[in-house]
């Protein structure tokens, strides 16, 4: 019973064709948001058409990588098999310096959790398809 | 649903089937039941109906109603979508239904075994996530309260709300239920202090603020205005009935938005119905706020204006939404502790406060208010007499 619990795997995305090249992003470790090349609009979660011009031609926006804690979930009860032997953990909703937010695990304990906090973008690799965020918080001197 | 709509439907007949943690029986059978009890209740039989609509997370098919109960004139059917959001669409697709000349007598339904079937509030071992909900459930976020639980949270941080203002709203419902006999939570009682001491969840959120899950099945008909005076039952008028999305929306997880704490749909959805109705929240007698979660309606009820963004904490206090209050809320105890019928009990419960058949009747009652699913796109209806 135990080892068909642990042996249940990690839930992951289905990466489709619209949103393919978002994450083969975070596979290079970079973070991104869509920017049309026709009206550079910047969006994210990305879409198949610019939703203000309908342009189909998409670039990419690379961000930084800084941003702050905008809001956070610590889960106490497991609602998933696979999380049931890592409760309690925190999930955190992190707003990037250049706008977009984004959700992702923490290395941190929730106690250490506010609002505001200064984290920066880390990257876990998980298989051959798919990495995923893990944001870090940042060390301030003093 | 425009404004030359007003009026021009009415609900003529409820029904509903016990709610509880086993039902026992097949959702369609459930289904069948309610349908069966709502024309009862109207006076109909199964040969005056012919329309028939539910919600796109019904997982009883019309067929199935239309075979059960014998349906045999159906010459229109609709289904709604987005869930929770859908129910009180469904009325303005009924209202449109009859008021066009299409139909003559709609029947809508609600079933699910969500206690003893398939829950929505937890997971099976689901191995993948397609597109939205694979950005946030490798994290550990999959289910609603688990999303909420975020908007909740920001809640705090924006405006300062207390879970002891939270509380208001589970204990006012539970209060409500205790008088319903048909309610889940009738015989349990919930104190203000249950609510503080109760385990946290999903933090910030406890169990109280969680909705039920719940056996069972609703229905309601809807006959033209005309029509419906000559039945049995007290035709309750469908004032104005509305449906709003947002651009962007997005599937009840809108931390992608400018706002977590203002719901784009649902301020749109207070916009035109206030427009519609020729109405003001001053009108409102008697409202059933969609409970999926404590906090949402809040939520709600800054986005629709009963008071201004933030001040709902405040607002619900006082006793303000108790069934002797000045705006009254969940009267049968909502999806907090009457039952989770995806909201479409809430619907019933509009009825009955017109009818003055409510186990906690407000008096007087001129506008009932319904609304559904804050996040998701969304609908209202304003029932009078």
């Amino acid at each position: 019973m135990t080892q068909q619990m642990t042996a249940l795997p990690r839930p992951l995305p289905q990466i489709d064709r619209d949103h393919e090249e978002w994450w083969a992003g975070l596979r290079r470790h970079e973070l991104l948001a869509q920017e049309c090349r026709r009206c550079t609009q910047r969006i994210f979660p990305p879409q198949s058409l610019c939703p203000y011009c309908h342009s189909p031609e998409h670039g990419w926006h690379r961000l930084a990588g800084g941003g702050k804690v905008y809001s956070w979930v610590t889960v106490r009860r497991p609602s998933h098999p696979w999380f049931a032997d890592k409760v309690p953990y925190p999930v955190v909703l992190v707003e990037m310096d250049e706008g977009f937010r984004f959700i992702g695990s923490i290395d941190c304990a929730p106690e250490v959790l506010r609002e505001g906090l200064r984290v920066e973008a880390g990257f876990e690799d998980i298989n051959a398809e798919v990495t995923l965020l893990r944001f870090r918080v940042v060390r301030t001197p003093g | 649903m425009n404004e030359a709509l007003r009026r021009k439907a009415a609900i003529v007949g409820i029904g509903a089937t016990e709610f509880s943690a086993n039902s026992g029986r097949s959702e369609q059978r459930l289904a069948a039941e309610a349908v069966l009890a709502a024309l009862e209740d109207a006076g109909l039989t199964p040969d005056d109906v012919d329309g028939i609509i539910n919600s796109d997370f019904d997982a009883t098919n019309q067929i199935d109603v239309i075979n059960t109960v014998g349906l045999r004139n159906i010459g229109a059917y609709a289904t709604i979508p987005h869930g929770g959001g859908s129910p009180c669409g469904t009325v303005a697709q009924a209202a449109m239904m009859v008021a066009s000349g299409a139909c003559r007598s709609v029947v809508a339904y609600r079933s699910l075994n969500e206690r003893s079937g398939h829950r929505y509030g937890s997971s099976e071992a689901v191995p993948t996530f397609p597109w939205v909900y694979g950005l946030h459930a490798p994290y550990g976020l999959i289910v609603p309260a688990e999303w909420t639980a975020m908007h909740a949270r920001r809640r705090m941080i924006e405006f300062g709300d207390t879970r002891e203002q939270w509380a208001e709203i589970p204990v006012t419902f539970r209060a409500n239920a205790n008088r319903n006999p048909r309610a889940m939570m009738h015989k349990k009682a919930l104190s203000r202090q249950d609510y503080l001491d109760a385990p946290i969840l999903a933090e910030p959120l406890c169990r109280y603020d969680y909705c039920l899950e719940t056996d069972g099945a609703v229905a309601y008909v809807v006959t033209a205005a005309e029509r419906a005076g000559a039945l049995r039952s007290v035709p309750v008028y469908i004032h104005t009935a509305v449906q709003s999305a947002a651009f962007p929306i997005w599937y009840q997880t809108n931390w992608y938005r400018d706002s977590l704490t203002t719901g784009s749909e649902m301020v749109a959805l207070g916009e035109a119905l206030w427009k519609k109705s020729g109405l003001r929240p001053g009108n409102i007698d008697v409202a059933q706020i969609y409970d999926h979660f404590a906090p949402l309606v809040l939520t709600s009820l800054e986005d629709l204006g009963f008071c201004r963004k933030g001040e709902a904490g405040a607002f619900v206090g006082e006793g303000r939404i108790s069934s002797s209050g000045e705006l009254p809320l969940n009267t049968a105890g909502g999806l907090l502790s009457e039952g989770y019928i995806h909201g479409w009990n809430l619907i019933l419960e509009g009825v009955r406060q017109v009818r003055g058949t409510s186990t906690s009747q407000v008096k007087d009652v001129e506008f009932s208010l319904v609304t559904s699913c804050w996040g998701a796109p969304t609908s209202a209806v304003i029932l009078s007499r």
